[in-house]
């Protein structure tokens, strides 16, 4: 009789996903599935929004990356309108954007990932979180504490309001910082960059002594894609270029053709879009974001410190061993940090030049930007009065999601045989996935919900087993 | 951070999801005392224990799913709502781990939480489904009155 095994929702991931594992009549793993929930009910509530209102309303999408969307919004408006920002706009944007890094960088890993490895994977699930690691190593929460206060410090400021940012607008940014703000704000980055190396180091210890424990959290051969400047790590705007798994570049093209390029492949149990490199079909075509794809993809890195990190990185070769997805974040967490420094020492950030008029029209535009989880996509069409006639969003976890999956069942082969069950093993199983730093139906509220739940089903329905998540 | 905030929780694009935020929204329009704040906490979870430093009393409005009607308001004593019962984000994150959190940055604020019974949490909509609505100009007449001090309450 086959056995469902599913885990879920996922501690430690943002949002609910729900994992389902599916046993042969021995007990070995047939097949595995990393549920995803619906993210179409947001592109239907965005049909009949004025376009303008698009920047703000997609902040309230996730509550982790609120940045992301309010800057692809922007980008995208301003392709749909046929802008060029002013320099100083694009400056403070991406301001923006590295604040987001740092604060989605610095969360990820010390507070979502780190408990696994600074508590042990098989500790008291209770204490395995953010106030175990506090309790565990308070200098390290601390630090880290601290280095995400200073992305919010910087979103705060250049976002104009706490949490979720409006200053992105159609055109450009609404105000510059202040002097007051600027200076500030340098003080904070200095800072950043020091944590941030404790970060790196943190994350490279971490990998050495769970390497050998922990082989299995997934080592996949797929493509990765991912925005480049001419070989160098970028994040906020530049081509996107899709490279097989060695990091070579197979194509590269301007992300308003990104249609020409991706395809979407819809299966029945998921509402997620499977998105796949279109040339070379599904499943041949899928590609991983995030992280671990850019630092493959990036020959260099144009910041001083992050690039010798890169360097230690590349003497790897090529990986796709998502252990060191924790890795590449924080090498990420670095360069952010470094090219805040350079922005906020350019004088552009305090310049009233922020912004051109734009005339509504009818017509199409597309924001691609590297979100801290990987490739985001905003595609709006609007009428002539401005208002949205459709919009197609694709999220940096969307594109992970058959990955995941694959992940997922590596994982679950390694840790789960002969029917058994062990908390340790289902924790291994969402580190494989919390390596991708998942965000999943970001809109969900969990008000109250259930206490989690472990099933294990068998096919014909009945439930054989049963773990409640304390 | 001024000294009691009143923080609102929810998603705004989720309907009744976001009633804590349309809350703020309303206490907005008038005029507070100097040392009580307002803030729009979206669903940012266990990252507004940063916007916690220095808070000693925290007022939370949110939509709770509980028995009984919707639109019904009511107070919570925080320490009523045990660590994993009440999470405050899609993301990872309960109110006690938020207030755990920000006791371990600074200090842990006491807490109640202003709620109300959603009965749509889920479909897309801007704007809240009726007996909400209402729900609304009742919690932020209760919040008023706390912070007038005009109510005595159990904080936890």
């Amino acid at each position: 009789m086959k056995r469902k095994i599913e885990i879920g929702p996922l501690t430690k991931l943002e949002g609910h996903g729900k994992v389902t594992i599916k046993l042969d009549e021995k007990g070995k793993v047939e097949d595995a599935r990393f549920h995803v929930t619906e993210f179409r009910g947001f592109e239907k509530f965005s049909e009949g929004r004025m376009l303008w209102e698009m920047p703000v309303i997609t902040t309230r999408i996730c509550g982790i990356c609120p940045v992301s969307h309010h800057l692809a919004s922007a980008k995208a408006c301003d392709d749909l309108l046929g802008v060029d920002i002013p320099t100083p706009a694009l400056k403070l944007r991406e301001l923006m954007h590295m604040g987001q890094f740092i604060h989605s960088h610095a969360l990820h890993f010390f507070f979502l990932a780190a408990p696994d490895f600074v508590l042990g994977p098989d500790s008291n699930p209770e204490k395995r979180s953010v106030i175990g690691v506090y309790e565990k190593n308070p200098e390290l929460a601390k630090k880290a504490i601290r280095l995400r206060k200073i992305g919010q410090e910087i979103i705060d400021k250049t976002g104009g309001r706490p949490i979720h940012p409006v200053t992105a607008i159609p055109g450009g940014m609404s105000r510059p910082l202040s002097h007051e703000e600027r200076f500030y704000l340098s003080k904070l980055v200095r800072e950043a960059v020091g944590l941030s190396e404790l970060a790196v180091d943190t994350a490279y210890g971490i990998v050495e002594a769970y390497e050998k424990r922990l082989p299995s959290l997934g080592n996949l051969k797929t493509k990765f894609m991912g925005i480049s400047k001419e070989g160098s790590l970028e994040l906020y705007d530049g081509p996107v270029t899709i490279a097989d798994s060695g990091g070579k570049k197979l194509v590269e093209f301007p992300g308003r053709k990104y249609l020409s390029y991706i395809g979407e492949h819809v299966e029945d149990d998921s509402w997620l879009k499977f998105p796949f490199y279109l040339k070379e079909g599904w499943p041949k075509g899928i590609y991983r974001v995030g992280p671990l794809a850019r630092l493959n993809i990036a020959r260099e890195i144009d910041t001083p410190r992050a690039s010798k990190r890169l360097k230690t990185f590349k003497e790897l070769g090529p990986t796709g061993e998502n252990l060191y997805y924790h890795v590449s974040r924080t090498i990420e967490l670095l360069y952010a940090a470094e090219r805040a420094g350079d922005l906020i020492s350019d004088d552009d950030v305090v310049s009233k030049d922020t912004r051109v008029k734009a005339q509504r029209k009818a017509g199409e535009g597309v924001g691609v930007i590297e979100a801290p989880r990987g490739t985001l996509i905003h595609h709006y069409q609007s009428d002539e009065d401005g208002r949205i006639k459709k919009a197609n969003f694709i999220v940096a976890t969307a594109h992970n999601n058959k990955a995941i999956d694959m992940s997922v069942k590596e994982a679950a082969k390694a840790y789960i045989s002969g029917g058994r069950l062990k908390e340790g093993a289902l924790n291994r199983i969402e580190m494989a996935v919390r390596c991708y730093d998942p965000c999943l139906s970001c809109s969900t509220h969990a008000i109250g919900r259930m206490p989690l739940e472990v099933a294990v089903v068998s096919s014909a329905g009945e439930t054989l087993q049963s773990l409640r998540r304390p | 951070m001024p000294k009691t905030l009143v923080l609102g929780i929810g998603n705004l694009l989720r309907k009744d999801d976001g009633f804590g935020i349309h809350v703020i929204e309303r206490l907005g329009r008038a005029k507070l005392p100097a040392d009580v704040g307002l803030l729009d906490g979206g669903t940012a979870g266990i990252d507004l224990a940063t916007y916690l430093e220095g808070v000693e009393r925290l007022i939370i409005a949110d939509a709770v799913l509980e028995d009984g009607p919707p639109g019904r308001v009511r107070i919570i004593n925080a320490g009523e709502l045990t660590a994993r019962d009440y999470f405050i984000s899609g993301h990872f994150g309960s109110l006690g781990d938020l207030l755990d959190l920000a006791g371990a940055i600074s200090k842990r604020p006491k807490a109640v939480v202003v709620c109300a019974i959603p009965e749509d949490c889920d479909s897309y909509a801007s704007g809240l489904s009726l007996p909400l609505r209402a729900a609304v100009q009742e919690a932020a007449g209760l919040i008023t009155e706390m912070i007038e001090g005009k109510m005595e309450w159990v904080w936890s």
